[in-house]
């Protein structure tokens, strides 16, 4: 059912998606996520370049989540904060990575106030793009020691929990996206939908470049 | 379309690896390790060899009629009981990853002497994704994973190891096992974990612990069915505990019960908090009133988050005076496996089978209900 879905709304399909192991729990649930979706999904170490990835000719990336804490001593994540800077393809983060994200950019983060375990409501502050289909509010699974504390400037706030003010962010010019909770896991009834969303996304762009 | 798709590119790579070689398969019974037999019976076709490793740690007549059903599924399987090996190797031993990996150890010096007896150099089995995962993420030792941690298998047991299922779900498993045309009890048969009911005795192993467990996990398994949970167990752990006043205060507050008391066991428990393994006491909730189960597993989630010790939370469901050991009961639902929801269970059902469970095992002084979802406790105690 799904996978004709997607197909339907993606002339451009099979879109080729690259999904960054950064050695979370979840990361090979993301590759599974478009897999279902009828999509590729390769899984490629956190080592990769972009010119690797623009040769792959991927059209759009994923990271996942990770164990590495983010902050004052970012070890362990690779190349993967000059993807976040030079990619050109559609990027969505997740969790550790979103918050990598808001760092690159120019913003801040770190422990977290209230770290979030289990299943949480998220309000949706902006139903648009990656989070298209899913207002006013949906569940997901959160598992996160560390949140963006600090937002970057030139990024706007989608969604909001009670105890976490920042759980999805994106660019406002790059097709740049972030989110701190797991909807890879598929526990929200809208999980799936985030991940229709960014695979429209990437379709779109690519019908557009041709 | 995926099963199909699946079955044929798998038999492919089988064939590939697998020719001209004599196959040892490690099967037991669960649909894992069946749909794997079923694999590369298909595709190697005579030269199939299956052992049902009996380590002491298995259900009440799990190698018998697991034997009975293997034969109906078109498979004949050889048990080897080494029951009193493994007992001797894990004597004395507590930690929970201590434990897996003595099991880990054992298992395979077994599967190693077998497999030179039967002159087979290759070892298939039923790993799948979580299995590697949780194993490489650092979460637990899976008692399977070898090659992935970097231990040279043909150097240190004599044979390589062949998993064609490695990259599947366990849902995935289950269609591709009804594909194959496995019997129905066997392609949606509950999970059961290799070291079995040794993950299940918390702590130090015990011939009286151990008996006590494989009769509440008779109750439990009766007592639940599939529709209610994709896998509902019981674990067994010492009757040692203190109450804490702080967590009391805290749930007294949430729960708005001012007769509920938190207690904290000696006991441990895995976790997965953040993607970092958490190795955790045990605590319960003590109350006289039955609050509905979503709540209290909400208040689970304050005592977790607020108390970093504490690793796993359990509610009473009855009590009596005497005995040394505590009975956990476990029902989760979940997809994956990789994250899991505590199944709402009617309180009279937890209570008709705490009754029964203290009748029957005098050595049982209460009867506990997880209340923690995967993230932040795994599915298992440890």
């Amino acid at each position: 059912m799904e996978k004709e879905e997607g197909r339907e709304k993606n002339v451009v399909s099979p879109l080729k998606i690259a999904v960054v192991d950064m050695g979370g729990q979840f990361n090979h649930l993301i590759y599974r996520a478009i897999i279902d979706l009828g999509e590729e999904a390769e899984m490629v170490p956190m080592t990769i370049t972009t010119k690797e990835l623009r040769q792959m000719a991927v059209d759009g990336v994923i990271m996942g989540g990770g164990p590495q804490r983010i902050g004052d001593r970012m070890e362990n994540l690779g190349n993967t904060p000059n993807l976040l800077r030079e990619l050109d393809v559609p990027v969505l983060t997740m969790c550790l990575t979103h918050q990598l994200l808001a760092i690159v950019y120019g913003g801040k983060a770190g422990p977290a106030s209230k770290p979030e375990f289990g299943v949480i409501e998220i309000e949706v502050d902006e139903e648009r793009d990656i989070l298209k289909g899913m207002g006013p509010r949906f569940r997901s699974i959160e598992s996160h020691n560390d949140e963006v504390t600090v937002l970057p400037p030139v990024f706007d706030v989608l969604a909001h929990s009670k105890k976490c003010k920042v759980q999805v962010i994106q660019h406002r010019e790059k097709q740049l996206f972030g989110v701190q909770f797991h909807p890879e896991t598929m526990q929200g009834e809208k999980d799936m939908q985030l991940f229709r969303n960014f695979v429209r996304i990437c379709g779109e762009k690519k019908k557009k470049e041709r | 379309m995926f099963a199909s798709r699946f079955v044929e590119s798998s038999t492919k790579k089988i064939r590939e690896r697998a020719e001209g070689k004599r196959v040892l398969v490690a099967l037991s019974g669960g649909v894992d390790s069946a749909v794997t037999a079923t694999l590369v019976k298909r595709a190697v076709g005579k030269g199939l060899l299956a052992i049902f490793l009996d380590t002491g740690f298995m259900r009440a007549n799990e190698p018998e009629e697991t034997k009975g059903e293997m034969r109906r599924a078109g498979v004949d399987l050889e048990i080897i009981d080494a029951g009193d090996r493994f007992m001797d190797a894990l004597r004395g031993l507590s930690d929970a990853e201590e434990k897996r990996i003595i099991f880990r150890k054992t298992f395979y010096d077994v599967f190693g002497e077998e497999a030179g007896r039967r002159d087979c150099d290759l070892l298939a089995q039923g790993t799948i994704a979580p299995d590697w995962i949780e194993t490489k993420g650092g979460i637990k030792t899976q008692h399977n994973i070898l090659g992935q941690v970097g231990i040279n298998t043909k150097k240190r047991f004599g044979f390589e190891v062949l998993e064609p299922i490695a990259y599947l779900y366990k849902d995935q498993v289950r269609e591709v096992g009804r594909y194959l045309g496995l019997p129905h009890s066997v392609f949606t048969r509950q999970p059961f974990p290799g070291p079995g009911l040794l993950v299940r005795c918390i702590g130090e192993v015990k011939k009286d612990k151990l008996e006590a467990l494989k009769k509440a996990t008779t109750i439990i398994e009766k007592g639940i069915g599939k529709g209610e949970a994709q896998q509902y167990f019981g674990a067994v752990f010492e009757d040692k505990c203190k109450k804490n006043a702080g967590a009391t205060e805290e749930a007294r507050k949430l729960l708005k019960d001012e007769t509920v008391d938190v207690v904290i066991f000696n006991s441990k428990a895995t976790g997965v908090k953040g993607d970092l393994r958490a190795y955790g006491n045990i605590a319960a909730l003590l109350t006289k009133k039955r609050h509905p189960i979503g709540r209290l597993a909400k208040v689970q989630l304050d005592v977790i988050n607020r108390h970093p010790s504490i690793a796993r939370v359990l509610t009473l469901v009855s009590r009596r005076g005497k005995g040394k050991y505590c009975v956990a009961i476990r029902a989760v639902t979940t997809r994956d496996f990789m994250t899991a929801k505590v199944a709402p269970l009617a309180w009279k059902k937890l209570e008709k089978m705490a009754a029964e469970i203290l009748r029957k095992c005098p050595s049982v002084s209460s009867i506990y209900y997880d209340v923690t979802p995967k993230p932040p406790a795994t599915i298992e105690f440890e």
